[in-house]
């Protein structure tokens, strides 16, 4: 079988004449693909470039066949990545994957090439062939890079994020503690002298004091659902929610009402930040129940499909307008003011930070004074151990 | 030989630099009824000082008498709890004196570190007041009551 080499070649680098057929079936093949392919022989010497060769390094056939390789262009192809890899490695390894090389040419600039080459043997007596297929991934590896860059920029700012309100929550707990501590020993010291006004004043400012307690400690719980984790274990729901009713035993017994809890699963999660969570969905629909009739919460489950389980905590209470139901998972979004329901509006976000944590979702649906149902969709196996990298 | 306890009430030395705190801890004992004599350090250099009866605490022992029992602040400036701390369980003289860490900290890694050094109690910082005069409470009746200390050398 005739190599290569001899086929006479067209000024494209097409075939030309009297080719078997199923050599020029291949050599069109070669011209035909997308991507820089060249046919080197054993000396480095191009016998065939294919026209994605041509166009993406803007070189004419004729200065190009025939010519070795690393003497292309007044030596531009002269790059020692690629003449390590198709000198020393190819010989010993026949194949080379994906390798990439990076080199500024004089005429197009800098270029990220993707190699692949293979050495082709012929025949027993015939000198093996280098195929090498170059491929221009310079836009890619650019864009790549640059992704990469963002997803690492935000990973830190939203560690720093993180830090940030972890620190100051522990700071501000500091002066806090002491604004409770002597405004304490100011109300049982001077409290009972005080007059009407000037003893309200304290009061107010104590209670001021007393809610930016639970703000600060809610935001420290909200930073804490991704810096303080638990692994992710087997998790019984049925008995977490069975725990979280009894610790709210108090409270569903001062409103007369019931908390409901079906069947539910057995999933791959952080169980405290599972209590958490269902702590504070049955909190907030006893928190948010009608005046005229004592609440009823049912946490029950569905599968949308076998990787997922829907948790439902469904309540008879107060409700909302359905044009909230996104605004309500926002740090600090209240629909109530605070002398009605009393609470810090992280409790929610803290809900939602915790499913989004777990690869999972929340949702709510409602109608006002119709009651509210809270969906937290989870996946039931978890593909890491959820420690923090 | 039974000992009577009640014999030397001994000294509370309070190591904290917070001037609040220091003087929420003074009261919130008193309130708490323990009349025991209260010493005060600023820092882990002072409370060293203090102990080995040097620098501003060098002279005659009535200056700095042999604490009975410790409470501890950990983060403080120049030396902090810790630091403090691994010194007076390190050294023998010393360490049986008992410390209790009474820190703002609920963190799990002081919390292990400090009972790693030897430390006797870890007590976090009630939020409140009356939280306070609680642990304080518990704690006089504990550690002046209940339990007995080492006899302190006169």
């Amino acid at each position: 079988m005739p190599y290569i080499e001899t086929f006479p070649t067209t000024p494209s680098g097409g075939v030309g004449g009297d080719v078997p057929a199923a050599q020029r079936l291949l050599l069109d093949i070669i011209d035909t693909v997308r991507e820089p392919l060249l046919v080197l022989d054993p000396e480095f010497r191009i016998t065939q470039a294919n026209r994605a060769f041509f166009r993406t390094f803007r070189v004419e056939p004729q200065d190009t066949i025939g010519e070795v390789l690393f003497a292309l262009g007044n030596g531009q192809w002269d790059i020692p990545p690629l003449r390590k890899l198709l000198h020393d490695r190819l010989p010993l390894e026949m194949q080379l994957y994906d390798c990439d090389v990076e080199h500024v040419f004089p005429d197009i600039g800098s270029k990220t090439m993707c190699l692949n080459a293979r050495l082709v043997s012929q025949g027993p007596d015939l000198p093996r062939l280098i195929l090498l297929a170059i491929e221009d991934v310079t836009e890619r590896r650019f864009t790549e890079k640059r992704l990469n860059d963002q997803r690492r920029e935000l990973q830190r700012s939203n560690e720093a994020l993180e830090v940030f309100a972890s620190v100051a929550s522990h700071d501000l707990q500091e002066p806090l503690r002491k604004i409770l501590s002597f405004g304490e020993r100011l109300s049982t010291a001077a409290g009972p002298a005080l007059e009407g006004e000037a003893r309200q004043h304290l009061e107010r400012m104590l209670g001021a004091a007393a809610r930016m307690r639970t703000l600060i400690n809610d935001l420290l719980t909200y930073s804490q659902v991704t810096t303080r984790v638990q692994p992710f274990v087997s998790a019984n729901l049925a008995v977490i929610a069975r725990e979280v009713v009894a610790d709210l035993e108090t409270a569903i017994a001062e409103t007369g009402g019931r908390v409901e809890v079906g069947e539910l699963p057995v999933i791959e999660a952080d169980a405290l930040q599972m209590r958490q969570l269902l702590q504070n969905l049955v909190g907030n629909a006893l928190k948010y129940r009608r005046t005229d009739k004592p609440p009823v919460v049912r946490i029950s489950c569905s599968s949308p499909d076998r990787q997922h389980c829907a948790i439902t905590v469904t309540d008879n209470g107060i409700g909302f307008n359905q044009e909230y139901a996104e605004k309500i998972f926002k740090m600090f979004e209240r629909l109530h003011g605070r002398m009605e329901y009393e609470g810090s509006g992280i409790g929610l976000a803290i809900c939602r930070k915790i499913a989004e944590r777990h690869g999972g979702t929340i949702a709510a649906t409602s109608t006002a004074g119709q009651g509210a149902t809270f969906t937290v969709t989870l996946p039931v196996t978890q593909a890491t151990s959820g420690h923090v990298s | 030989m039974m000992r009577d306890k009640h014999k030397i009430p001994i000294t509370i030395l309070i190591c904290d630099d917070d001037e609040d705190d220091r003087m929420l801890t003074r009261q919130a004992l008193e309130q708490a009824h323990i009349s025991n004599a209260l010493r005060f350090v600023e820092d882990g250099e002072q409370l060293l000082d203090y102990l080995y009866q040097r620098g501003a605490y060098a002279g005659e022992t009535g200056k700095a008498p042999r604490p009975g029992l410790i409470l501890l602040d950990l983060n403080m400036p120049k030396m902090g709890g810790r630091e403090a701390l691994k010194v007076i369980k390190e050294d023998k003289t010393l360490r049986d004196i008992p410390i209790v860490v009474l820190t703002t900290s609920r963190l799990d890694e002081d919390i292990i570190r400090s009972y790693q050094l030897g430390v006797n109690s870890f007590i976090s910082k009630p939020v409140t007041f009356s939280g306070l005069v609680e642990a304080m409470n518990v704690l006089g009746r504990y550690w002046l009551e209940i339990v007995e200390l080492p006899p302190i050398a006169a």
